[in-house]
């Protein structure tokens, strides 16, 4: 299998291609990294993940379709780019509508990330309450991109048009349950 | 759909870029005019973003679970790291060739529990902290600043220079960075006690050089041939979060032998 059928497989929401690209660098990125930065283990661990989930949303966004150089010199350009910048500034990226990151600017002020991360988090439990199917398709989605033809398949929807209905639906309850919990913590 | 879901419906369609050019108009005039039509854009933006920050956490804990399952990284073994580091295993063979010639002559249990000089160990693992606080770029001299001066004569291996200029430097700007370096270049010079003094200094305000300063440190009592004060470093270099923990182990090992 050539490097871009992995591409294609994981668009196509193959999870086992992910962990195994995960496996298959693993060794020679994490050493790289810790010799390379002077960093621990596990330091070295997370920016291999951090490289590997932004690999995934490059394909999945549709930013990254073929492989010009190999998925390894791809994962090491991030490693090297991205992630190293994202170890230090650790929780400091903000997230775009369109599903990109970005890492929030330097002279931000902290309360101002705090709070924003508050909010991220305070999100995320309130999906927790919202419970499947709706978080689930809601973050297929908005975040692993699939279309709602595909959603509509993958979740059984008699079609397109009943899973968006879906969504808006879903939307408004989590965007009712994000109200109740905002009253209740002001 | 009831009124809110379709201003939903007609919101994401427009974050989406997916409205016709008379919808989108119809969409900005109300965000101009209706301030409960504008607080839900904001709000589905906010829940936009959690939805995506939490599906992210989702994957990167899915990834910490595969890596939880997989045997450890053995990073040591790494071709680049061999050249860069002699293992104390193998610079201990010639020892132990020598052992058995005079083990004719001294009792095995005499050999075996002989610990290799402290100068031995320091020898296999000491090598210079890598220079991380700019690239050096040469023949641009009257631009730098000292502090640049210095680093450049470090990484031309010039140390006896590399000292003078970083000891020149305001003490403003000697920073845990600069003491590192200076001790780095101290041990170069096999001025152990100087080393030792530096890293002392720079660890009572260590900023993100802990780790490092604490191995090298250890490295300056082994040098200085300070046995106890050397176990005592390195055991808080094993015990730390550090990717020398694993070397501090194997001195460890060799000093209590």
């Amino acid at each position: 299998m050539s490097e871009n059928d992995v591409i294609a497989r994981i668009k196509a929401g193959d999870e086992r291609e992910l962990g195994a690209i995960y496996e298959k660098h693993r060794q020679e990125f994490i050493s790289w990294v810790i010799r390379t930065y002077a960093c621990t283990i596990d330091e070295a661990k997370e920016v291999y993940q951090l490289a590997i989930m932004i690999f995934y949303e490059n394909i999945v966004s549709g930013r990254l379709t073929t492989m010009t150089s190999s998925i390894k010199s791809y994962l090491f350009a991030i490693g090297k780019n991205k992630a190293l910048e994202q170890k230090k500034f650790a929780n400091r990226f903000t997230y775009n509508l369109d599903g990109t990151m970005n890492l929030m600017n330097e002279d931000q002020p902290a309360d101002e990330v705090e709070k924003r991360e508050a909010t991220l988090k305070l999100v995320e439990q309130c999906l927790h309450l919202l419970g499947e199917p709706c978080r689930g398709l809601l973050e297929l989605y908005y975040y692993h991109k699939k279309s709602m033809t595909d959603i509509a398949e993958n979740l059984g929807y008699k079609n397109t048009d009943t899973a968006k209905n879906q969504k808006y639906k879903c939307m408004k309850r989590l965007k009712k349950i994000f109200e109740e919990r905002t009253l209740n913590t002001v | 759909m009831n009124e809110l879901e379709k201003d939903i419906a007609l919101l994401e369609r427009y974050i989406e870029n997916d409205l016709n050019e008379e919808d989108k108009e119809m969409v900005e005039q109300r965000l101009a005019n209706e301030d409960n039509f504008k607080k839900l854009l904001n709000q589905l933006g906010v829940l936009i973003n959690g939805i995506q920050y939490a599906a992210r956490n989702k994957v990167m804990q899915q990834l910490k679970d595969i890596e939880e399952r997989l045997p450890e990284v053995q990073w040591e073994e790494g071709v680049e790291e061999e050249s860069k580091t002699i293992p104390i295993r193998n610079k201990s063979y010639w020892w132990l060739a020598a052992a058995s010639v005079v083990v004719l002559i001294v009792s095995s249990i005499f050999i075996f529990n002989q610990r290799p000089a402290p100068e031995e160990i320091y020898n296999a693992y000491f090598q210079t902290y890598d220079n991380v606080m700019n690239a050096t770029t040469r023949g641009e001299q009257d631009a730098k600043s000292n502090f640049e001066l210095a680093m450049q004569a470090y990484d031309q291996g010039d140390y006896s220079l590399a000292i003078k200029l970083f000891n020149e430097l305001p003490s403003v700007e000697k920073d845990s960075g600069v003491y590192l370096y200076l001790g780095n270049s101290y041990l170069v010079e096999k001025k152990a006690n100087k080393a030792i003094e530096s890293f002392q200094k720079a660890l009572e305000n260590p900023g993100n050089f802990q780790n490092q300063l604490q191995w090298y440190l250890a490295m300056g009592y082994l040098q200085a041939g300070d046995i106890d004060k050397a176990i005592e470093a390195f055991t808080i270099v094993k015990n730390g979060n550090y990717s020398k923990n694993k070397d501090a182990d194997k001195i460890l090992k060799e000093l209590t032998k």
